[in-house]
């Protein structure tokens, strides 16, 4: 690491811990502003909420999808912006914070156990945020980790323990609640870094017409493996259908990627409770312009630009360096599972790049055997002065060849932007960059470990153990052990997308879980607290079951299905449906236990309705627990 | 050869390029548009009791 670049990490983190101790000097929390009857300015609580909402794990996780499956990922893009921004401001936001402090709720479980006047429901959904935010919150780390490694040639690892300690660190000394200017000044940061990778990018293939038409003549450099469930070139969908193999990436596109993270943000904890402190519908609705714009700038320019770096890998791609080594054989884990891993026979290169005397690229000369029809062939050139000029012709998986440690290796789709933003663009601006995932990451933690704690704290602890018993140390415990729940999954899990499925597992089961239950609550009188009870445990156990049993490459992962049945999944060889996302089936199947058991069930009193759904200067705001 | 809109053929990507521009279009003349016409209530009582609360749960978290 040069040391201009030490200096402007350390001022971005000195300028991050001094508006964190401005804020808190000034404003305790975002409630002061009420209380003092001033306004969260618009464009700071937009920046605030976006830089919340995206991570590491959109940016580098899903950009990284979209190298690889294409730029069908829009469709995820157009979701976040239309539900993720539009419906969750403008259509929920309003209602969530109006019924939230007439019911005195300061948590997600809590707003939805007072809805329903149901300690177990907040209980329950304390519990269930808890014990799942580590897996999103390991693909946050993920995504950073990845980025230091390849930006800094060093082991993942390493990586990963620094930009957890880094990270969870500031978090735990300064921005444990995200004082919003703090969060915000991320998000400027985060904006400035994608709006110039996006022109970068689009500079870099010629332009925006070239560039597409240029992704489009790629089509046939799609990887077999990709190629047989379905892909069918970097700007057309998936093959679309049911019963084959060949329709599976359709399904793993628009059940778990698109829907299940595009509609699970809805009932996403850490962002329902920012509509709380909020002062009026007037905000939400200014805040509306900025957080639209914000979020197509990252997830839009993320999944555009990881979709064009196939273009740049394969035809404009030049690196010169030093040549290190050659691996003869090598077999490179293309896909690798718990009882499943395929790999392509290659020969590599590699090459230092920064003269350093130490490899930071490896790159496959060609394949062997039968691998030499399905894998690039890269143009090497002696130079005069001892280097080697290196042409990839690579699509960004294939170029994608990371160290998989103990000697192997293996194609990591989630370092495709962290070779792609090293490779293509200026070392400035991989600093910027890696400024920008630094942003992302903090800003996205702080809420996370504050929403692990609190839901360990706040709505478990205390609801068990009374209203009046102080939760500091049990809601401490809670944000350590999910750090360290979240560096263990960091630790074990890499490779095969797994930020993205990581990040589409907690969103679709937050989804699953509360959304009926949330929703419902907001707008119909009638849904009941049975119901709402039936439902959470319906969606739940609908998803943890299809997770374990039925959802391949995640059941392989946990093993409890080959140990009671000795196959990796119940419908291991029924075509598509081991692909097929659990919300898929959980959330219709919960939102029909919803309805169903409130029909059926004692209506809510008339007392808890009045409080809900009257006027809101007539609400009489209830006594705290 | 069919080129399409921008250069890319499949109507579905396409489409989803554009959406999501105007899904963002949408935010922006809604912004423009609501954001004059709501209300600035002032804070509630059950506004006030819920602030009071949220500083105590700060607190007991920090």
């Amino acid at each position: 690491m040069k040391f201009w670049e030490i200096i402007a990490v350390l001022v971005y983190l000195l300028m991050v811990v001094y508006l964190g101790y401005l804020g808190w000097k000034r404003t305790k929390s975002a409630s002061d502003y009420m209380l003092a009857g001033r306004k969260a300015h618009p464009v700071i609580m937009a920046l605030s909420y976006g830089s919340t909402f995206i991570s590491t794990s959109a940016i580098v996780g899903f950009g990284g999808v979209a190298a690889m499956f294409g730029m069908s990922l829009l469709w995820l893009t157009f979701c976040n912006v239309f539900v993720g921004v539009f419906i969750a401001f403008a259509v929920l936001g309003g209602k969530t914070r109006r019924i939230g402090h007439a019911l005195d709720a300061h948590t997600f479980p809590e707003l939805l156990g007072r809805r329903y006047e149901s300690k177990f429901i907040q209980v329950f959904a304390g519990s269930v945020i808890f014990l799942l935010m580590p897996v999103y919150t390991a693909a946050v780390l993920i995504g950073g980790s990845e980025f230091i490694a390849t930006h800094f040639g060093t082991p993942y690892e390493p990586a990963l323990l620094v930009f957890a300690v880094l990270t969870a660190g500031y978090v735990m000394v300064g921005g444990l609640k995200g004082v919003m200017y703090t969060d915000a000044l991320q998000g400027g940061i985060m904006f400035v870094g994608m709006a110039v990778l996006l022109i970068g990018s689009y500079g870099l293939v010629g332009g925006v017409m070239t560039g597409h038409q240029d992704l489009t003549a790629m089509s046939g450099q799609v990887f077999a493996g990709h190629a047989a469930i379905g892909h069918q070139g970097w700007t057309a969908m998936p093959a679309f259908g049911w019963g084959a193999p060949k329709y599976n990436l359709w399904w793993i596109v628009v059940s778990t990627i698109v829907l299940g993270v595009g509609i699970g943000v809805l009932a996403q904890p850490q962002l329902v409770v920012r509509f709380m402190t909020v002062k009026s519908d007037r905000e939400l609705n200014r805040a509306v312009l900025v957080g639209g714009v914000f979020i197509l700038m990252m997830t839009g320019v993320a999944f555009t630009v990881g979709a064009l770096s196939n273009v740049y890998f394969f035809k404009h791609e030049v690196i010169r360096g030093q040549l290190m080594a050659t691996t003869e054989k090598a077999n490179v884990i293309a896909k690798q599972e718990r009882f499943e891993t395929r790999t392509v026979p290659c020969q590599l290169l590699h090459i230092d790049t920064t003269g350093n005397g130490v490899p930071d690229t490896h790159v496959v000369l060609k394949g062997l055997g039968k691998a030499e029809a399905i894998l690039p062939k890269a143009e090497v050139i002696n130079l005069p002065d001892g280097r080697v000029e290196v042409r990839p012709r690579a699509s960004s998986f294939l170029r994608a060849v990371v160290s998989a440690g103990q000697g192997q290796w293996m194609f990591n789709p989630d370092s495709i932007i962290p070779i792609y933003v090293t490779s293509a663009l200026p070392r400035w601006f991989s600093v910027l960059f890696l400024l920008t995932l630094l942003a992302a990451a903090m800003s996205t933690l702080s809420s996370q470990i504050h929403t692990m704690g609190t839901g360990i704290g706040h709505d478990v602890y205390k609801q068990l153990a009374g209203a009046q018993t102080r939760s500091i140390t049990v809601t401490r415990i809670g944000m350590v052990v999910g750090i360290i729940f979240a560096l263990a999954i960091g630790y074990y899990a890499r490779g095969g997308y797994v930020i993205a499925r990581a990040t589409a597992i907690f969103f679709g089961l937050c989804a699953s879980a509360f959304l009926p239950a949330f929703v419902g609550g907001l707008y119909f009188r009638g849904v009941t607290r049975a119901a709402a009870k039936a439902r959470m445990v319906t969606g739940v156990l609908v998803n943890g079951l299809w997770v374990v049993f039925i959802k391949d490459a995640e059941a392989q992962a946990l093993g409890i299905c080959k140990a009671l049945f000795g196959v990796q999944s119940l419908l291991f060889n029924v075509p598509n449906w081991p692909v097929v996302d659990p919300l898929i089936v959980a959330l219709p199947l919960s939102a029909v236990v919803l309805v169903a058991v409130s029909l059926f069930t004692r209506k809510p009193s008339d007392k808890l309705l009045a409080s809900v759904f009257g006027g809101r200067h007539e609400i009489a705001a209830p006594t705290a627990p | 050869m069919t080129i399409g809109v921008l250069r890319i053929p499949d109507p579905w990507i396409w489409m989803a390029y554009l959406l999501c521009l105007a899904a963002t279009l949408l935010c922006v003349v809604h912004s423009i548009l609501a954001g004059r016409k709501a209300d600035e209530a002032e804070p509630t009582p059950a506004d006030a009791t819920w602030v009071k609360h949220e500083k105590e749960v700060d607190a007991e978290e920090e």
